[in-house]
């Protein structure tokens, strides 16, 4: 086994996240979506006959209104995992491209290992996709502390510090699982064209949370849930859905985050093959089969 | 010259197909070695194994006496046979990102950078990014990325494509710079007229073995047939049943005379005196290229 060096893996990331960080997407995509999940929040309240104008609001209505923007809050919390999961899976897979196809790569790697390359990438990404996170939720703190309306909501929805929590960690997790494997389709193909059909496939488990959700929030102890909850695909968004208005037992969410390691370390060692053979092949776009077989003699 | 890089029987194939075969050579410490061969030869792949990107099957490869390994590769600076640079990020950027990735310092990688970037003229480029810049400078950029962090062992690969005459020769200067200094260089080109100018050895390789290695005056005298143009005030054609020649082209009052692999053409002239007084002898020696093409021709054809 080569050694690993903690400064190449360093270099690798800092270039990621330096590069993007200031980049104009990424700054449009952190302030634009919170902007449009507040204004599909708002701009129906103001919609709306106005409570007071007419009436002076009740208990039945209060409970309500509480239901419905805990509802609101947690689509908000789940949506933002989804799209993050995805959106940086793709980053990672189209940095990795376009190192292959700029030959960039045959420089790192005479002076890089396939594996740190492979590990700074993840991480650097990943830096830049929990800043994002991190300023959605000063945000969202800030929206809280400065308006009634935030204060009320976060007390209709029984938020404690528990719920960050759990999202960073299943966000945490379900990133490294996915940007793992986004980097392996990215090494494997030449262009995002070819990439097409895998990342795909790698969008269908993200498109089954996002249709299991619903039953899941409506029932969250059902086996259903329960299961879906514990495939490592899906379990990053249906546990956390679960935990948020539910409380699984204790025993349920530790064997799903010790789930979701295992098979962390297993899409890692697996796609690191992938990724060490893939980014040197060039030319043809390779089969199923061919990509199983580099996965043997990797 | 001690031996400074080495291949020693290696073999290479993917998938069954062989791309390397049984391929062994040695580059003298301080020369300019040129790999050269036709199109999927072979000559990529063998690259590879010299810089560590590929694991060869079975044989040897050491830098300096060394297997390759992290610390040896860093003695070793490449410039890959199609562009491989950042797009979007500063000429800098890149520069003192691959210079820190080969083991420099973050300040010094800054220094170098501009100290070779006033050399080959493109300071002022050096906050632009790299897909504004034009490919003649984008090769300029690729080249300081080779040889930033004053690598011992220079590979390059095609580095002469897409450059107009006055950065070959501006490039020309540079490895004979570099070879004074010291340094090793493997060159792998197409282009026979550079590799004959600037090689001290070469090596051909075709589907994926070495063919002919050595020197290069030796492999052009040992290979190459000399074609003679001769004009005597006698009988012509009485040349043609000397043992030498291969190939006789009576064209009047000259003629030309292909001699045979290892025939004097000195034995020739001596003939052509006792038959009559020489006016013309005219001798060519071939050129890389000719020997390029006999051999390649006859084995592939």
């Amino acid at each position: 086994m080569v050694k690993v060096s903690g400064r190449t893996i360093w270099l690798v990331m800092e270039r990621e996240f330096l590069t993007r960080i200031f980049s104009r997407s990424f700054l449009a995509s952190t302030f634009l979506i919170p902007a449009f999940l507040v204004a599909i929040v708002v701009i129906p309240a103001y919609l709306l006959p106005h409570p007071h104008s007419a009436r002076p609001p009740v208990p039945p209505d209060r409970i309500a209104a509480g239901i419905v923007s805990a509802a609101i809050a947690v689509a908000v919390l789940l949506y933002v995992l989804f799209v993050s999961l995805f959106s940086y899976g793709a980053i990672v897979m189209r940095s990795v491209l376009e190192e292959k196809q700029s030959r960039v790569l045959e420089i790192l790697l005479c002076y890089a290992s396939a594996d740190e390359l492979m590990a700074g990438k993840i991480l650097g990404v990943g830096g830049l996709a929990l800043v994002q996170v991190l300023i959605w939720i000063g945000l969202g703190a800030l929206g809280v502390a400065m308006s009634t309306t935030g204060r009320a909501v976060l007390a209709a929805t029984h938020f404690g510090p528990g719920a960050l929590v759990w999202f960073l960690l299943f966000e945490i997790l379900g990133y490294l699982l996915y940007s793992a494997m986004f980097c392996a389709v990215g090494a494997a193909f030449n262009s995002i064209d070819e990439a097409q059909q895998w990342t795909f496939i790698l969008v269908l488990p993200l498109v089954a949370t996002g249709m299991l959700l619903s039953p899941v929030l409506s029932a969250p102890d059902s086996a259903s849930a329960v299961i879906g909850s514990m495939v490592p695909f899906t379990a990053p968004a249906l546990m956390y859905a679960r935990v948020l208005i539910g409380s699984p037992p204790l025993w349920q969410t530790m064997l799903c985050v010790a789930m979701l390691i295992a098979s962390i370390a297993a899409a890692v060692r697996v796609c690191a093959r992938i990724y060490r053979v893939g980014i040197l092949m060039h030319g043809k776009r390779p089969s199923a089969r061919e990509i199983a077989r580099w996965i043997h003699y990797a | 010259m001690s031996a400074g890089v080495e291949l020693v029987g290696v073999r290479k194939s993917f998938d069954g197909v062989v791309a390397v075969d049984d391929l062994s050579l040695t580059i003298p410490t301080g020369a300019i070695f040129g790999l050269l061969g036709p199109n999927g030869a072979g000559k990529t792949t063998a690259i590879r194994m010299l810089i560590g990107i590929l694991l060869p099957d079975s044989g040897e490869v050491r830098i300096f006496g060394a297997p390759v390994r992290r610390d040896v590769t860093r003695r070793i600076g490449y410039l890959p046979e199609e562009r491989g640079l950042y797009r979007r990020m500063t000429v800098e950027d890149n520069l003192v990102f691959i210079g820190r990735l080969a083991g420099l310092a973050a300040r010094d990688a800054r220094a170098r950078a501009l100290k070779w970037a006033r050399r080959m003229e493109i300071d002022r480029w050096m906050a632009s990014r790299i897909e504004e810049l034009s490919k003649g400078m984008q090769q300029k950029v690729q080249f300081i990325a080779a040889l930033i962090h004053e690598p011992d062992f220079v590979v390059m690969d095609e580095p002469f494509s897409g450059l107009d005459p006055i950065n070959v020769n501006e490039l020309n200067e540079i490895l004979l710079d570099l070879k004074r200094s010291g340094r090793t260089i493997l060159l792998s080109t197409h282009r026979m007229d550079q590799a004959e100018r600037l090689c001290d050895e070469i090596c051909l390789v075709n589907r994926g073995r070495g063919v002919l290695s050595g020197p290069i005056r030796q492999i052009r005298s040992a290979n190459g047939r000399c074609t003679l143009r001769i004009e005597i005030e006698g009988d012509l054609a009485s040349l043609a049943r000397f043992p030498g020649v291969e190939c006789f082209i009576d064209r009047g009052n000259h003629a030309d005379i292909i001699l045979c692999a290892g025939a004097d053409s000195q034995d020739l002239l001596r003939r052509a005196m006792r038959l009559g007084r020489v006016v013309r002898f005219e001798l060519r020696e071939p050129s890389l290229e000719d020997v390029f093409v006999t051999v390649v021709g006859e084995r592939n054809g």
